[in-house]
């Protein structure tokens, strides 16, 4: 945790708390014998407890579960979202699209990261809300990101999680000093990770957007009308596009171009 | 009456009074929305807050939650007036006609007690006779029941007073049937031939309809009190204020409701009712409203203090910042003495051991 988090500020005590999350033992039995760990929100235990190894893991689990219940304010989309240049992107994307590897990638090549794992678009003005946590990456890609770049620090890897073996990546340090300034959306980009393919960065027509979108959003039932409108508004002043890729820096290539 | 940490607790300050709340400062902000999270009143906070004229004053970080909250009910809402249509629908080739019973019956009806109140699933109560063809149309329309162990199966079936809980397939929305507003086996019986002559049709010709404004207010008290560990008690204390402060205005109207508890034998929740209401939120009641109930209920003083105990401390359990094993002894006892109002001893006890023991079979 020390590791993943230790460039973000510690609040102090006069400060508003958004969300009191806990980890703790489910009962002293549970702390000695095949020790668990319980994640609990406002002293409410949302989900079956965890072996403790898998402590941190539960946490960034519990904080997303919090987040996409409780913060309906934004539209919340399962992506990856990123920025440079004034140029913010979405990676919309479910779990085992590349969404994550290739937002670690970026983040490599001097993007800002606003999150691994769900863009917060304002419902108020349209903009990309940073919450830059640390990248979660499973199996192959966190060798994949290692050698990617020298000197990018990891939390333990996790085996034999739900997802298979789990680590976390540190976020950049600039990104997390940027994390109270928003970005404003430029692109949306599906990504799909392929083995042995051929970069294909292709446009993607505006309908076919917004469609897939909403496909990806935790909270368009919540939202109706007005989710509706948030991601039409997005879509509108975005250029659209899928990528299928397997080579990283092609792929990052084809992004920047 | 009330202890001083329920008495001096944010949530509390602003339900009596939205405005108090221009001068919060960040930690009773927290304190109270925490609350308000954990007793499904984040959303009525915030359309209090909006109502207040204190909005601007209140800080951005606070007023992102606010927003959030009211966007939860908001999108309830439509979603329940969707729903509906659609029992609607699927209850027209048999002329069924239904009631809509708490948050759905305020909705439609377009009440005060509407405004940010959250709910899990949509009541409704059918004529007894029709529960079958009831049943079987809300099946043909991919309403499905969500508890087919035989046990709970059973349960419902022949001690309590509505069918197992039904989820529609494709919108994964929740719907209770019932044909009374208590269960058969517990020993208050109000008259539900009663409540269907007095219910309000909302359209004409139309098969929707709302219970009158006395009935609702004895059907949220007695939900109140018969309804498992009262973690929604102060929600339920809320819409019951703002049932009051509507109708109040109608001449007699608390002489009326008195009468009305009487005929139905509700007079003992009601007075709870009232009485915590007073309590908890500070609702002015007429002089003699409380003693004239008292008359019904019929205990001792030493049980009274035992119910002030128990109920105080359930209802104040989402208060609590501590989460202290005091409230939540209560709150089992307030879980035990609900199914004890709901069923004989005989009934019950193998209930709960059979429901303590087999928690996790699923």
């Amino acid at each position: 945790m020390i590791q993943l988090y230790a460039d973000f500020p510690l609040a102090s005590n006069a400060e508003f708390t958004d969300f009191r999350v806990e980890l703790g033992g489910p009962t002293w039995l549970r702390r000695v014998f095949r020790p668990q760990v319980n994640f609990a929100f406002d002293g409410r235990f949302p989900f079956k407890p965890l072996p403790v190894q898998q402590a941190f893991a539960m946490f960034e689990w519990g904080l997303n579960w919090v987040i996409s219940n409780h913060a309906h304010q934004f539209a919340i989309v399962h992506a990856a979202a990123l920025e440079k240049d004034g140029r913010g992107i979405i990676f919309p994307g479910s779990p085992g699209s590349g969404k994550s590897t290739l937002c670690a990638a970026l983040t490599c090549r001097g993007w800002r990261l606003l999150s691994d794992e769900m863009a917060l678009i304002s419902l108020q003005d349209g903009s990309l809300w940073p919450i830059p946590r640390p990248i979660s990456l499973k199996n192959a890609s966190i060798e994949l990101i290692r050698n990617f770049r020298e000197g990018v620090i990891f939390g333990d890897v996790v085996a034999d999680t739900l997802k298979g073996n789990v680590a976390h990546m540190r976020p950049p340090l600039a990104s997390v000093q940027a994390f109270d300034v928003p970005a404003t959306p430029y692109a949306i980009v599906f990504p799909t990770y392929r083995p042995e393919s051929i970069t294909d960065f292709a446009p993607l027509s505006k309908g076919m957007t917004l469609m897939r979108l909403a496909d990806n959003c935790f909270n368009y039932s919540v939202l109706g009308g007005a989710g509706f409108n948030c991601l039409a508004d997005a879509v509108e002043r975005s250029r659209c596009h899928t990528l299928v890729y397997s080579d990283l820096d092609d792929a990052i290539r084809a992004i920047e171009g | 009456m009330l202890a001083s940490k329920f008495e001096q607790h944010p949530l509390i300050h602003f339900l009596r009074d939205p405005c108090c709340a221009e001068h919060f400062d960040h930690h009773k902000w927290e304190r109270l929305f925490r609350s308000a999270r954990l007793g499904y009143l984040a959303s009525r906070v915030g359309w209090l807050a909006r109502q207040s004229g204190i909005w601007d004053k209140i800080p951005l970080r606070i007023r992102f939650h606010l927003d959030s909250a009211l966007q939860v009910s908001a999108s309830q809402s439509v979603s329940v007036l969707w729903e509906v249509t659609q029992i609607e629908k699927a209850f027209a080739k048999d002329s069924i006609p239904f009631v809509l019973l708490k948050g759905a019956g305020y909705v439609k009806g377009q009440l005060q007690a509407a405004h940010g109140r959250i709910m899990s699933d949509v009541d409704i109560m059918v004529p007894k006779r029709q529960l079958g063809v009831a049943e079987k149309a809300l099946y043909e329309h991919g309403w499905f029941p969500t508890k087919i162990d035989a046990y709970d199966q059973r349960y419902y079936r022949k001690w309590m007073h509505e069918l197992p809980p039904m989820q529609h397939l494709d919108r994964g929305t929740s719907i209770d049937v019932h044909h009374t507003i208590l269960p058969p086996t517990a020993r208050l019986k109000p008259d539900t031939q009663k409540l269907w002559n007095s219910a309000i049709e909302l359209e004409a010709g139309k098969r929707v309809l709302i219970l009158s404004p006395h009935d609702m207010i004895l059907h949220s008290a007695s939900h109140l009190f018969h309804d498992g560990e009262l973690e929604h008690g102060l929600r339920d204390l809320a819409d019951i204020v703002a049932l009051l402060n509507q109708f109040s205005e109608q001449p007699h109207f608390f002489e009326v409701l008195i009468d009305r508890a009487i005929e139905h034998e509700l007079t003992y929740p009601l007075y709870y009712a009232l009485k915590y209401s007073a309590v908890f939120l500070r609702i002015t009641l007429p002089a003699n409203a409380l003693a004239k109930l008292a008359r019904f209920t019929a205990q001792s003083g030493a049980s009274h203090e035992f119910m002030d105990l128990i109920v105080i401390n359930s209802i104040g359990s989402i208060l609590d910042d501590s989460f202290s094993a005091k409230s939540s002894a209560s709150q089992f006892a307030m879980y035990v003495r609900s199914h004890y109002l709901r069923m004989p001893l005989h009934q019950l006890l193998p209930h709960l051991l059979r429901k303590q023991f087999i928690k996790d079979s699923k």
